[in-house]
């Protein structure tokens, strides 16, 4: 974990507020991995003084650029979207445990796994997904969302990640099927056999996914949001309930197994 | 002038980072500079040769220098100690300090409060933002001084730096307790008494909003060890002047001042409090003028060294507190959103004091003109 001062290379709207935004990292992005989240200093508004957990949603080819998704929900937020290219981020990362990834000597050969994600929180996913299509898995991607305009990050991911089908899904139906995430995990999980899921999004679409999972005998990791205050582990504001007491999301996280949460 | 202040900590950060290439080399190991030293300039050569002693004492302890961290913002300073190791591998350049990265760079290392049993805290959420600010109710969780001492105090052992260790309790008899078994240990320098934590039920803040308790819960424990005493006062009281004063006569060697604010933070569109337990402790750049005030309060009430706390974010913030009274200067939430404030502090520190030609730092303490 390192502070890095990262030129801003690109702010876009992916939808009404939510952006992405890409930087130059020479020294954070060719240490992250899948799952991970970098801490991020609001500039210019001294009066906000925490930094703001976002996981890294894409590192590029030559590993010195990454990007992370936001969503406008505050003040914090609201300044990140009106950053313009050439201004500096100073972000602290990579923070956390990412994705433990299935190991491929204990599943099926060619097995399929289950991604799901919700709202924002599909962009946790993305770097594991073209992981796990490198390891040879198949791969089924629940992407879910309040409305089409609102499904922004995941289009082209079948024709980037090979052996990866998207399952679409929105609150009012304006795009693939209408319902929730867990609706369409739970019908896959019927009619298909998986050696691994992993989730993230809303806590309920969470724990939901995790009572399926325990009832398949399915692994299960989650990855957690959770206000935080230092991201390394010290100050013990972002903490969750697990069977193993109360875990920090931001060092022993964000990624859990979803049994160890009590949920 | 906060966000001023801010400005600096921040424009001081991108200087640092531009110095600083990332040193990993192809294989992607990190790699040092050659003399295994920071390498950028140190501005400190621009203003002469001229050396600052930095060492201040404590109640009878000698500090290489007046920084320590506020209780709980840096747990027992493992995963600082991770990060500074990491940074001045990767980044020499982005602090100039020859101490760095060890923990040895601190005058004191406060470790966060320790219990008799393990406390598991309050439900979350437990951070709130404010202006300048946040509040905090994370309830004083720990896993208990026997755990504490097998793993945070014998990691300890092995760093060369003076610890304070923070000490909670709901009864008296809990606090003497934690104490008699930290006697048995030879890591702690001197103990500070939480009577100040506004994030409990039972014990906490009651203590130390009440003269008489508070005296007699310090000469409870002053009873139980002969290591330096100090006691960390809220400033939730009417005259945090009378509980100074109460402290010191029933044998405080010194006083740490201020412990959080008691604030609230309510989510207007969702018409519920932010943080789980309703209230929490305030902290950061929003409280400094209350913190300054308590210490030359404190200072001009009791003839005891004061550890000062509360927004402090930057070297002249530590100048501040130490003209207010304070002998050694605690750096909180700052923490959280520089994990290289106290090392990037001290240096800014001892650049003041070649510009304003101090020789010794001590002779900050208490001098208002």
């Amino acid at each position: 974990m390192i502070v890095e001062k990262c030129a801003i290379l690109g702010n876009q709207s992916l939808a009404p507020n939510i952006g992405l935004i890409r930087l130059e990292s020479r020294c954070i992005a060719p240490l992250v991995a899948a799952g991970q989240f970098v801490h991020v200093q609001i500039p210019a508004a001294g009066e906000l003084m925490l930094r703001r957990p976002f996981s890294v949603y894409e590192i590029d080819d030559s590993r010195t650029q990454l990007s992370i998704v936001y969503q406008v929900v505050g003040r914090g937020s609201k300044h990140i979207q009106e950053l313009k290219v050439g201004e500096e981020l100073n972000l602290l990362g990579p923070c956390g445990q990412g994705w433990r990834l299935p190991d491929v000597h204990q599943t099926q050969a060619g097995g399929r796994v289950l991604l799901v994600g919700g709202g924002i929180g599909t962009a946790a996913l993305q770097l594991l997904a073209a992981q796990l299509a490198t390891l040879g898995y198949g791969i089924d991607f629940v992407v879910g969302a309040a409305t089409a305009r609102l499904l922004v990050f995941n289009t082209g991911l079948e024709v980037l990640v090979p052996g990866l089908k998207l399952h679409v899904c929105t609150d009012d139906g304006s795009a693939g099927h209408r319902g929730l995430t867990t609706d369409l995990a739970e019908a896959l999980l019927s009619h298909g056999s998986y050696e691994w899921l992993a989730s993230c999004g809303p806590e309920p679409m969470l724990a939901a996914l995790a009572s399926l999972a325990k009832k398949k005998r399915l692994a299960h990791q989650v990855s957690l949001e959770a206000r935080m205050a230092c991201g390394v582990g010290a100050c013990l504001g972002c903490v969750v309930p697990t069977l193993d007491g109360q875990r920090r999301v931001c060092a022993d996280g964000p990624v859990f197994d979803a049994e160890a949460v009590v949920w | 002038m906060v966000s001023k202040a801010k400005r600096d900590v921040l424009s001081s950060a991108s200087d640092g980072a531009k110095n600083a290439a990332c040193n990993s080399a192809p294989d992607g190991a990190p790699r040092r500079a050659p003399d295994g030293a920071p390498r950028s300039v140190s501005q400190s050569d621009a203003a002469g040769s001229q050396t600052v002693d930095m060492r201040v004492s404590l109640a009878g302890i000698e500090l290489a220098n007046p920084l320590t961290v506020a209780s709980g913002t840096f747990a027992s300073g493992r995963e600082y100690a991770d990060v500074w190791h990491r940074i001045a591998q990767n980044e020499p350049g982005l602090i100039r300090n020859r101490r760095f990265p060890g923990l040895d760079c601190m005058g004191a290392l406060t470790t966060k409060a320790v219990s008799l049993a393990p406390w598991s805290g309050n439900a979350t959420p437990r951070i709130a933002e404010t202006a300048s600010g946040m509040l905090n109710s994370i309830g004083l969780q720990n896993p208990g001084v026997e755990a504490f001492c097998e793993r945070d105090l014998a990691w300890l052992a092995t760093q060369n730096v003076p610890v304070i260790v923070n000490i909670a309790g709901h009864s008296l008899d809990e606090y003497v307790a934690v104490i008699d078994r930290l006697e048995r240990e030879s890591v702690p320098s001197a103990y500070e008494l939480n009577i100040s934590c506004p994030n409990v039920d039972a014990g906490g803040m009651a203590f130390g909003t009440d003269a008489h308790l508070a005296a007699e819960l310090v000469g409870r424990c002053r009873r139980a060890t002969t290591r330096p005493l100090i006691v960390k006062l809220t400033p939730n009281v009417g005259s945090i002047a009378d509980i100074a004063k109460a402290v010191r006569f029933a044998g405080a060697d010194a006083l740490s001042l201020i412990n959080t604010v008691l604030g609230m933070s309510i989510d207007a569109r969702a018409r519920r409090t932010i943080l789980a337990r309703g209230f929490g402790g305030l902290s950061g750049p929003a409280i400094k003028p209350i913190a300054l005030y308590k210490v030359y309060e404190c200072h001009e009430a009791v003839d005891l060294p004061l550890i000062g706390m509360g927004g402090v974010s930057s070297a002249t913030d530590v100048v501040e507190f130490m003209l207010a009274g304070a002998s050694v200067v605690a750096i909180g939430s700052a923490n959280f959103s520089d994990s290289l404030a106290l090392p990037r502090i001290l240096d800014d520190l001892e650049d003041y004091c070649k510009e304003q030609g101090i020789h010794e730092v001590k002779s900050l303490v208490g001098a208002l003109r």
